[in-house]
């Protein structure tokens, strides 16, 4: 029974993490990133090639390969997030809201089968030496083996919310941020250069999206070209579950949803893994549109 | 007045729809040089997640064509094949279909996934088109009697069977878990397995499916481990074989796996590496033991390095087609049907004679394991560790 | 001059810096690639020689192999030329010119209308000469004519994003498929009880979803469309799972062997073809209908302003829940057609992709008019179908470019190939 639990916590923070560009975004510009998906799958990608060119380059330490994996990863992923921005999103900031929503679809169907074409469609491996020293078992709980690769993917993403957490409330840049998903008219008018907030958003969101795209691809041992889809849907699950626009609701949310759906396979069999979000997303939107710790939002005339 | 906006609204609809019907009917497809040229066509996965062994069988009929051509083709007349990507999916398969009967082929090989075989065959079967399928082993492709419908691979149900046999009998495992990908290839496998076990008295302790697009399994993996199972069984293609063994390992599901032909194939080792040690497939006889078949492995690196495991059903496939084509009275459809029916033909791997459902004769699968990295046939002292 | 010339020239610059950005930035996927490397039993990664390769012998080649394809561009260039010479707004010289031309008498619909009337007759003059192939091709193009205009009255008159129509699609391929496995019905007694079956769902759905935002309603559909696909493929008892349903020949589209006039006999294909244009046609008219009525102004009035809307007295709750009940019952009519056709149908056929083709083929041709689905329904559906067949070493590269598109669409071009000026500014300034 603990193995659900632990399972469940594990991806659960990985859904966290991605959830968390999804309600930047949300927040700052009230429209959902559905390319976001495809930003972490890139950074998951770029990850593994990095590793891989480590490998080429003969013997080098573990934690160095792997760090430069995070950074490079998370550079590339920042850089497409920022491009997907000026592209696509920016020139529709005053349009209907149905068309940054289109665009974003595109940006994805565009996104994955470049992907899909400059890699490979089918299944990629993390290599294994590099996930090899984490994979042994820490400890033991009843009948849950918790290897140090779940710490490691837990710990990471916690230290990575906590900092995201602080650089919002404590730095400039957060600050500026905050006003700027309050209301972006008047913090324009305040003098603070909305654009590169915004971009900054993308920016943020994109690299810890990467990162949770590289602990994805440890935990599964494999990356394909569509797990963005996958992932992003839960993910954005996770962000309305917890109020979208809300940090700490995101976080919350992504624990959630791993949590059920290890859950639902548990109870229910394999057959229902893939309902399990989309009926958790489904329930919330039906009977508490505004999530756990969202405010309630009154419709502007 | 001609404003913009009248302009388009009468002009776009009209310049579309003359204009595609003009491209559909400039380009027709009609191939001029109909009598010195024999199509053949090649249906399978060339894009797509199984892209690879949809090619490797490709290229397997891609080297028969060519040995032929250089014999002088069949009555001096070259042969091309006219390949048509389906992606695996049903819809597609159907298109590729109608697409090569368009392109007047004289038969085809293939296609690949038996969901796809399925409902091509139908089309084939309407337009009187020859179809003989390498890799699909799911029953209902040649249980619906169509004449002109084979197969030079297995059943899915003599697949099971021989696995579900070997698992009582030799492995004498007592707790089986199954899993499957809920594709018709997939579940069919495992539900022949199962009701094989259930035979020889052995109800499975898990059974149950995952989405073919999953790629995290652990929580499965959780549900199999709490069962305590010494061996379980998984019916699916090697894309998936290859996490769900490095998941299970990981997790502490320390026994074998055993599966079916859709595990075999390179992949596999470079996704699970020492994880795969062990695990049990089900597969043809070892191309490398007939002898017939080491010269095909000899002119296939030859020409396209290294042959996949479908390779060489493709290009037996192939052959038993254009000996059809060459010697069966005409290239009319009931003429090679009952061609193919009658005559024994020989292939790289063996002398092959079909039943009258297109099903080849004899029995067909045996045992292989994963040993040191490689695919080798199971021999009786070599054990799982 | 010079200041257009100006602002083309730094637009140009803008242009070229971005390219190479995103050319940078994409740089690690295209040139980098994974490699199995045998001896040491590791992933290794390595330049991708082969796609260099690709770009400098066999792009250029098959660039000119299908050269006739760059004529249409030029065509496409040419016509736009002429496009911008005429002017934008009709002045009329009272009588004089109505003497000289007198369809301008007629409105501007009617005259439209007449161009719909001819137009499928001569495709299907046209088609008498055409081959199978082309008859199944021009059978689809009427099928996603169907679903495009189900779909444009809620995406394009309404203003509801709906990313699941692929699901109402599927249930109305599947009502005919189990009721014809219970009861082998043929195909054209199962229009009607797919059409309620299809405006069933579309009501289910919609009564939860018509409050949520624009944003969460996208979503909702979406994950329906996820939940049904799986809920088909689990209960395999009754849906047949992953298999399918077949449907038997007899109960497909009819094939007559030899009829007075046609010694040949009908084939499938062509029995199909025209059975789906006639039901275009049908549909052609219910839109007109709809469009031009209470209801379809309406429709636009939410879409444009919900809250004004129901302020003015609008029922916004029940119009928009009329709109999901009728795209259901569109797709489901459109559903039989597909499985009547294919004689095979399976969960995966009607997917998220689904929904996405279906979507662009009501943006790219023009969301909320009537012809515009129609155009883009024709346009898209072939472009894809003529690619993957006439060109097809390009053919894993058409979804990648249909994303770009949908873009470009929105970036350039939000009111699709048809809309108007208008509905340019309608899509810019909204809300």
């Amino acid at each position: 029974m603990l193995e659900p639990l632990t399972n469940g916590i594990t991806r659960g923070a990985i859904y966290a993490l991605i959830a968390l560009g999804y309600t930047m975004v949300y927040g700052i510009l009230g429209m959902i990133n559905f390319a976001h998906g495809e930003v972490y799958m890139i950074g998951m990608f770029i990850g593994i090639l990095t590793l891989g060119v480590c490998t080429s380059l003969g013997a080098m330490p573990i934690g160095i390969a792997l760090v430069l994996a995070f950074f490079v990863a998370m550079f590339f992923a920042a850089a497409q997030g920022y491009t997907n921005e000026r592209i696509a999103y920016r020139p529709l900031r005053h349009a209907s809201r149905l068309a940054p929503l289109i665009s974003a679809v595109g940006v994805s169907i565009f996104l994955q089968n470049f992907v899909m074409n400059a890699q490979s469609k089918d299944i990629v491996n993390f290599p294994r030496q590099y996930s090899a020293p984490l994979v042994s078992p820490a400890f033991v709980i009843g009948d849950a083996r918790v290897t140090w690769l779940q710490l490691f993917i837990i710990g990471l993403s916690v230290a990575l919310m906590v900092g995201l957490y602080l650089f919002v409330q404590r730095t400039r840049l957060g600050k500026a941020m905050r006003a700027c998903s309050q209301d972006q008219t008047m913090a324009g008018l305040t003098g603070i250069p909305v654009d590169r907030v915004v971009s900054a958003t993308f920016v943020i969101g994109s690299s810890l999206a990467a990162a949770a795209g590289i602990l994805f691809a440890m935990y599964n041992t494999v990356g394909k070209f569509d797990a963005g889809y996958v992932a992003g849907l839960r993910a954005f699950t996770a962000a309305v579950l917890g109020g979208i626009g809300n940090i700490p609701g995101a976080v919350l949310g992504g624990f959630i949803i791993g949590l059920t759906e290890d859950g639902t396979v548990y109870f229910w069999g394999g057959d229902w893994k893939d309902i399990a979000a989309f009926a958790a997303l489904m329930i919330i939107l039906i009977f508490r549109p505004r999530g756990l710790l969202g405010e309630r939002v009154a419709e502007k005339v | 007045m001609i404003t913009r906006s009248l302009f388009l609204r009468m002009v776009l609809p009209v310049v579309s729809l003359f204009g595609a019907a003009t491209l559909m009917v400039g380009c027709g497809g009609s191939n001029a040089k109909d009598d010195e040229v024999i199509y053949i066509g090649v249906a399978g996965p060339f894009t797509g997640p199984q892209a690879k062994i949809g090619t490797d069988m490709a290229q397997g009929v891609d080297l028969a064509v060519a040995e032929w051509n250089e014999r002088g083709g069949i009555s001096g007349k070259k042969i091309v094949v006219i390949r048509g990507d389906d992606e695996a999916q049903p819809k597609q398969a159907t298109a590729v279909a109608q697409d090569l009967v368009a392109k007047k082929v004289v038969g085809v090989v293939g296609h690949f996934n038996s969901g796809c075989s399925i409902p091509a065959s139908e089309v084939f079967n309407d337009k009187k088109v020859v179809m003989i399928s390498p890799a699909s082993t799911n029953p209902r492709v040649t249980d619906r009697g169509y004449n002109g419908v084979f197969r030079v691979c297995g059943r899915d149900d003599q697949q099971g069977t021989v696995a579900g046999k070997f698992a009582i009998e030799q492995l004498k495992a007592s707790r089986i878990a199954i899993l499957h990908d809920k594709t018709t290839y997939g579940e069919g496998l495992a539900n022949e397995f199962k009701k094989t076990i259930e035979s020889l008295g052995v109800e499975p302790v898990y059974f149950g499916g995952v989405s073919k697009e999953e790629l995290d399994f652990r929580a499965v993996i959780s549900a199999i481990k709490a069962q305590n199972p010494d061996l379980w069984y998984f019916g699916g293609i090697y894309d998936q074989g290859g996490p769900l063994l490095n998941q299970a390992r990981q997790s502490g599901l320390t026994a074998p796996l055993m599966s079916g032909d859709g595990l075999i194939d390179k992949e596999l080792i470079k996704s699970a590496g020492k994880n795969a040690e062990g695990s049990y497939l089900t597969f043809g006889p070892d191309p490398a033991r007939v002898p017939t078949a080491k010269t095909f492995i000899a002119k296939y690196r030859a020409k396209h390095g290294e042959p996949g495991a479908y390779s060489i059903y493709g290009y037996d496939a192939a052959n038993v087609l254009l000996n059809a084509i060459a010697k069966s009275p005409s290239t009319k459809f009931d003429d090679l049907a009952d061609f193919i029916h009658g005559n024994t033909f020989d292939s790289a791997m063996g002398p092959l004679a079909f039943d009258e459902r297109g099903d080849i004769k004899g029995t067909y699968y045996i045992l292989w394991i994963v040993k040191d990295g490689e695919f080798v046939v199971w021999e009786k002292n070599e054990t799982a560790d | 001059m010079s200041a257009s010339t100006a602002t083309a020239v730094s637009r140009l610059k803008s242009a070229v810096i971005w390219f190479g950005w995103i050319l940078l930035v994409a740089a690690p996927l295209m040139w980098m690639r994974l490699d199995y490397d045998e001896a040491t039993r590791q992933q290794v990664v390595r330049f991708n020689s082969e796609r260099l390769q690709w770009w400098l012998t066999e792009l250029p080649r098959v660039l000119l192999h299908n050269g006739y394809w760059l004529l249409a561009l030029a065509g496409a260039i040419i016509g736009w030329r002429l496009w911008k010479k005429f002017p934008q707004h009709e002045r009329l010289n009272q009588w004089g010119d109505i003497a000289k031309r007198p369809y301008l008498a007629m409105p501007v619909t009617a005259r439209v209308t007449t161009l719909w009337i001819v137009a499928p007759i001569a495709v299907v003059l046209l088609c008498a000469r055409l081959g199978d192939q082309q008859r199944g091709w021009g059978m689809f193009v009427g099928i996603y004519i169907l679903l495009a205009m189900g779909l444009n009255l809620t995406v394009g008159m309404t203003g509801l994003l709906v990313l699941g129509y692929g699901a109402f699609y599927g249930v109305g391929a599947y009502t005919f498929g189990m009721l014809h496995q219970w009861t082998g019905m043929p195909f054209w007694m199962a229009f009607a009880p797919a059409a309620v079956v299809g405006a069933l769902i579309g009501l289910l759905l919609g009564l939860p979803s018509i409050r949520l935002r624009g944003d969460y309603l996208a979503i909702v559909t979406l994950g329906f469309g996820e939940v049904l696909r799986i809920l088909l493929k689990n209960f395999k008892s009754v849906t047949g799972g992953d298999d399918g349903i077949s449907i038997k020949r007899e109960a497909m589209f009819p094939k007559f062997d030899a009829v007075i006039g046609f010694p040949d006999g009908i084939t499938r294909e062509a029995s199909g073809f025209v059975i789906v244009i006639v039901l275009v046609a049908l549909s052609i008219w219910l839109v007109r209908n709809l469009v031009h009525s209470r209801i379809g102004r309406a429709w636009i009035a939410i879409r444009e302003d919900e809250t004004s809307a129901a302020a003015m007295g609008i029922p916004v709750y029940r119009l928009k829940l009329l709109a999901f009940t009728l795209s259901g019952a569109w797709a489901a009519v459109a559903g039989v057609c597909f499985a009547a056709h294919q004689g095979h149908i399976v969960p995966d056929s009607f997917g998220f992709i689904e929904s996405v083709f279906i979507l662009s083929m009501v943006i790219l041709g023009g969301m909320g008019t009537v012809s515009g689905p129609i155009c883009g329904a024709a346009a898209f559906y072939l472009s894809y179908e003529l690619l993957r067949s006439r060109v097809p070493e390009l053919a894993d590269y058409r979804l990648m470019v249909f994303g770009a598109l949908m873009v470009a669409m929105m970036v350039f071009r939000p009111q699709g190939l048809l809309g108007s000026q208008q509905r340019k500014i309608e899509m810019g300034l909204a809300e």
